[in-house]
């Protein structure tokens, strides 16, 4: 059902692609049309972790590895617990759990440059369209499912690597993400130096003192001081910031995340996620490998390997991974072919891949070429991940919003059509 | 991403230079005066009704700010509001320019525009360059000759703290883009792996613009125990490259934006032809990227947004304007302090930013100041200038010890509070862990011996509020917040405490930490 429908939309592509005007009409309207009547398939995944790779990590030499072909890297294919899905033997512990996970071979995106692709694949619209700031999945998600009296932000960013993609954007500052920069530290100052009775008492001469600005200069300022206060304060109150404090983990679940800030952020994430979190983005950096490319990868697949399994086999064994959507990726994909020692920039093909929250495991959605520079089979552009993730979380995809300007604007992008081989 | 086109840079060239003589260099309110009539010409063309000039206290808050990087303690403020000298505002503009504060202000935006924000950078050493560009913002280094410094900078870094630019760089490409962003107000990054997507900056230009840096080569000496760096351009076969060269590469000899190849030899140096062709009275782009910028400095936005990607598709709110700015500033001799001294003397610069009703969604022809956010080092300064009310007479003279030790604060805190680069002035970036610094860190030690102080020194709660009104808002409580504020301290059970929490709220408000 679903491959018909994409094969409908390729050769409407094709054909609008060849110039072909009047075809790719009727080509379009059925799409279109279809879009609101389909029937949805019911969602499962409650909440979100995407492991964020910023940089843009090599396809060839992790999840779409071409053993033939000796430009694509040196590094060997090795068989996983699923029969005839290979990855690289970079990731050995994560090819044992193969059967949780789905590989999108056929990502193919339009931005090559880092900030213009992080706030393609962050937002789902490119960098400036419309002269609007778009809001991240993160936010979008808080926004759609996030409860707005749930005391800890409902989307949480474990990130060194901080740029406007993350951001709540049109939104507004509601739906901004909490920044933790260290795992390790968590969120620090929470505790007040003086008394409950006196916090309150100062909170109340705060408030009462805000009024003359706000009204007088009328800056958005004013709100976005205001509601981040108000969210500060109720964390402060709350007994679940505790999901923060990673020391009161067992020493054995923080040995099995890893010591990497990686590690430690991804246990980070299964915490928040327990304690009713909606979305957390957890970074790994440093694939940015114009320059020795294969010692980069070794390095970063280490610690990649070991969290990330540790990461899905916790969700599994607390019954957490059938109601928690787990996203590896990056900004794009680097070159096939080297540059060099090192890989260049790739938007053109490259992977990423689904794990939990409903995700058939044990497939492959979608193949590129021999060489790995071209997208052969089942395309997925960033409106069609948007639309997968939404969907997948229980967002429609569709819903249209009112922007600053009064236009309103779908979710997603509309060509965006979910991937839902990946959970039907 | 749209890039100047061949045609508009003669245009422009044209627009900035050739056309009516510029003011007289010697008198900003001349510049003031030219500034105000393109703005105003605009208000009225969109029949907009600027909203009245700012307050006493409006301005000296704001034009601390903005010139020293601070707000005024409450000496200041008091001496400022009393007077009636008639033209004070002129006579503080003056005396913040001469100030060391403003050096440090002007070292903290370029260091944010030249030292790269990376985990490579964070590697170096970046105290001999921030003294280095102190002490020629403290000289009044003209941009032109500050520009040249920076790019023909050579030799060890505990000599000559410029060609720490250099050395927290990694690679050609990230140079090019930094030096094209900085200096000449566009973005090339594009034009790296393909013809740029939406103007014509071509593969070939980017990387003849890029070759200009590929003899820089890392210096290396140990003396004993020392070791120390640096980095010069160096046609030595043996020497190790600085810069890292992406494979993806062309072979293109030096040349600059725009096709004019550069009379270099190969077996010469390549970065002083560069530095003389940037920043030259003749280059149209550096005079208007760096007018830009200060005006965002000032205003919150730059004449054209983003302030690095100026084009001939983006012509930004006030072209005339930009050009005539561009043209005065090039014929001062790129002289920061008086086109400094030219907007801040102007009406635009000194309305006020409370809009009118009429006014209140006009964001670009400036009928009212914007609301800005303290940057971090604004913050921390200003901070600093507050806890200060608890320094007495036993209080020790700074040493160098203590100094370094506050730098070091000041650095970590800049870290800990910074949004994304280049952020806009009027977003608010701070999430929830920085302002639980603000509500709960160890500063509350500072907040509370600050209060003690004051208590002491003003005996009476009227007095008490009113001293911190002025101290944190730089202005007097109005009539309501004074008998709310009153009331409060007269309710609480802890005599003491009360005071802590009064200056609490007040740091902890929107109007602190705006710059208004």
């Amino acid at each position: 059902m679903s491959s018909f429908q994409s094969l409908n939309r390729r050769d409407a592509l094709k054909l609008a692609a060849a110039g072909v005007s009047a075809a790719s009409l009727t080509g379009w309207l059925p799409i279109l049309a279809a879009r609101d009547g389909e029937a949805k398939p019911k969602a499962k995944a409650k909440a979100c972790i995407v492991l964020w790779m910023d940089g843009g990590p090599p396809h060839t030499d992790t999840f779409d590895m071409k053993p033939d072909v000796p430009e694509c890297g040196i590094y060997k294919a090795i068989p996983t617990a699923v029969n005839g899905i290979q990855i690289s033997e970079l990731l050995p512990k994560f090819a044992d759990q193969m059967k949780h996970a789905a590989i999108v071979r056929g990502m193919s995106t339009i931005e090559n440059e880092h900030l213009r692709a992080r706030v393609h694949l962050r937002t789902g619209y490119q960098s400036g369209q419309g002269g609007l700031t778009y809001p991240s999945m993160g936010s979008i998600t808080s926004e759609a499912i996030g409860d707005p009296e749930f005391p800890v932000p409902s989307y949480v960013a474990v990130a060194d690597v901080r740029d406007r993609s993350h951001g709540p954007g049109f939104l507004g500052p509601k739906y901004q993400p909490l920044f933790v920069h260290d795992p390790a530290k968590g969120v620090q100052n929470l505790k007040a130096m003086v008394s409950a009775p006196t916090v309150e008492g100062r909170l109340g001469l705060l408030d009462e003192l805000e009024k003359g600005f706000a009204g007088e200069y009328k800056a958005p300022l004013s709100q976005a001081h205001r509601s981040v206060y108000d969210r500060a304060v109720q964390l402060m109150h709350t007994e679940k910031a505790k999901a923060f404090d990673l020391s009161l983990e067992p020493a054995k679940s923080r040995t099995a995340y890893g010591d990497s800030a990686f590690g430690q952020g991804c246990l980070l994430a299964r915490r928040l996620i327990e304690t009713g979190v909606k979305f957390v983005e957890v970074g790994l950096g440093g694939w940015d490998t114009h320059f020795e490319n294969n010692e980069a990868v070794k390095k970063l697949c280490g610690p990649l390997d070991h969290s990330m399994t540790a990461l899905v086999t916790d969700l599994q064994e607390r019954g957490m991974l059938d109601s928690t959507l787990v996203i590896w990726m990056g900004e794009f994909g680097r070159t096939p072919v080297f540059k060099g020692k090192g890989r260049d920039h790739f938007a053109k093909a490259w992977s990423t891949v689904f794990m939990g929250g409903g995700v058939r495991g044990g497939q492959v959605i979608g193949c590129t070429d021999k060489t790995g520079a071209k997208v052969e089979e089942r395309p997925v552009s960033t409106a069609d991940f948007f639309a997968t993730v939404c969907e997948m979380l229980g967002i429609d995809y569709t819903t249209e919003r009112d922007t600053p300007g009064g236009r309103p604007l779908p979710r997603v992008v509309k060509t965006g059509k979910p991937v839902r081989e990946l959970y039907m | 991403m749209r890039a100047l086109s061949r045609t508009g840079l003669v245009a422009c060239l044209v627009a900035s230079f050739g056309a009516a003589p510029a003011v007289s260099a010697a008198d900003p309110k001349a510049v003031a005066r030219l500034l105000d009539d393109a703005i105003q010409k605009r208000l009225d063309d969109a029949k907009i009704t600027a909203s009245p000039a700012a307050s006493d206290a409006e301005f000296i808050r704001r034009v601390c700010l903005d010139i020293a990087g601070e707000i005024p303690n409450v000496d200041r403020t008091r001496a400022f509001l009393d007077s009636k000298v008639p033209d004070k505002r002129a006579k503080l503009i003056d005396e913040l320019l001469a100030s060391p504060e403003y050096a440090r202000r002007m070292t903290d935006i370029w260091k944010g525009l030249l030292i790269p924000n990376t985990a490579a950078s964070a590697r170096q050493k970046h105290e001999p360059f921030t003294q280095w560009l102190e002490t020629g913002f403290s000289a009044n280094k003209k941009l032109d000759v500050l520009a040249r410094d920076v790019l023909t900078a050579g030799g060890m870094q505990d000599e000559n703290g410029a060609v720490t630019f250099f050395m927290t760089h990694e690679s050609v490409d990230e140079i090019t883009d930094r030096v094209s962003r900085v200096f000449l107000g566009v973005q090339l990054q594009c034009a790296q792996c393909h013809k740029h997507p939406f103007g014509d900056w071509t593969q070939a230009e980017y990387w003849g613009f890029a070759a200009f840096f590929t003899k820089m080569k890392s210096m290396y000496v140990k003396e004993g125990n020392i070791q120390r760096y640096g980095a010069k351009e160096d046609n030595a076969p043996k020497s190790k490259a600085l810069l890292m060269v992406p494979p993806s590469r062309k072979e293109i000899a030096p040349t600059f934006l725009r096709g004019e190849k550069a009379n270099v030899s190969a077996d010469g140096p390549y970065l002083p032809a560069l530095a003389e062709w940037i920043a030259s009275a003749k280059n149209p782009y550096f005079a208007r990227a760096n007018v830009n910028r200060v005006w965002r400095q000032f205003f919150g936005r730059g004449l054209v947004n983003p302030v690095d990607d100026m084009t001939d598709d983006n012509k930004g709110t006030h072209p005339e304007l930009l050009s005539a700015l561009s043209r005065e500033f090039a014929e001062s001799g790129f002289d920061l302090k008086h086109m400094i001294r030219g907007i801040c003397n102007s009406k635009a610069y000194q309305r006020t930013s409370k809009p009118l009703n009429s006014n209140v969604t006009d964001k670009t022809l400036y009928s009212h100041m914007a609301v800005r956010v303290m940057t971090p080092n604004q913050l921390f300064d200003s901070l600093e200038v507050v806890f200060a009310l608890a320094n007495n007479e036993k209080t020790p003279a700074p040493t160098d010890a203590t100094r370094k030790v506050k730098a070091g604060e000041r650095g970590r805190f800049a870290t800990f509070f910074r949004g994304e680069d280049d952020a806009d002035p009027t977003d608010y970036e701070a999430g929830i862990p920085q302002v639980l610094y603000l509500m709960n860190s160890g500063h509350h030690y500072r907040i509370a011996k600050a209060a003690n102080e004051t208590v002491i020194r003003t005996k009476t709660p009227e007095s008490f509020v009113e001293t911190m009104f002025l101290s944190t808002l730089s202005r007097p409580p109005t009539e309501q917040e004074n008998k709310k504020v009153l009331d409060y301290i007269a309710k609480a059970t802890d005599k003491r405490a009360v005071y802590h929490d009064v200056l609490w709220a007040l740091i902890n408000l929107t109007e602190f930490i705006s710059d208004h």
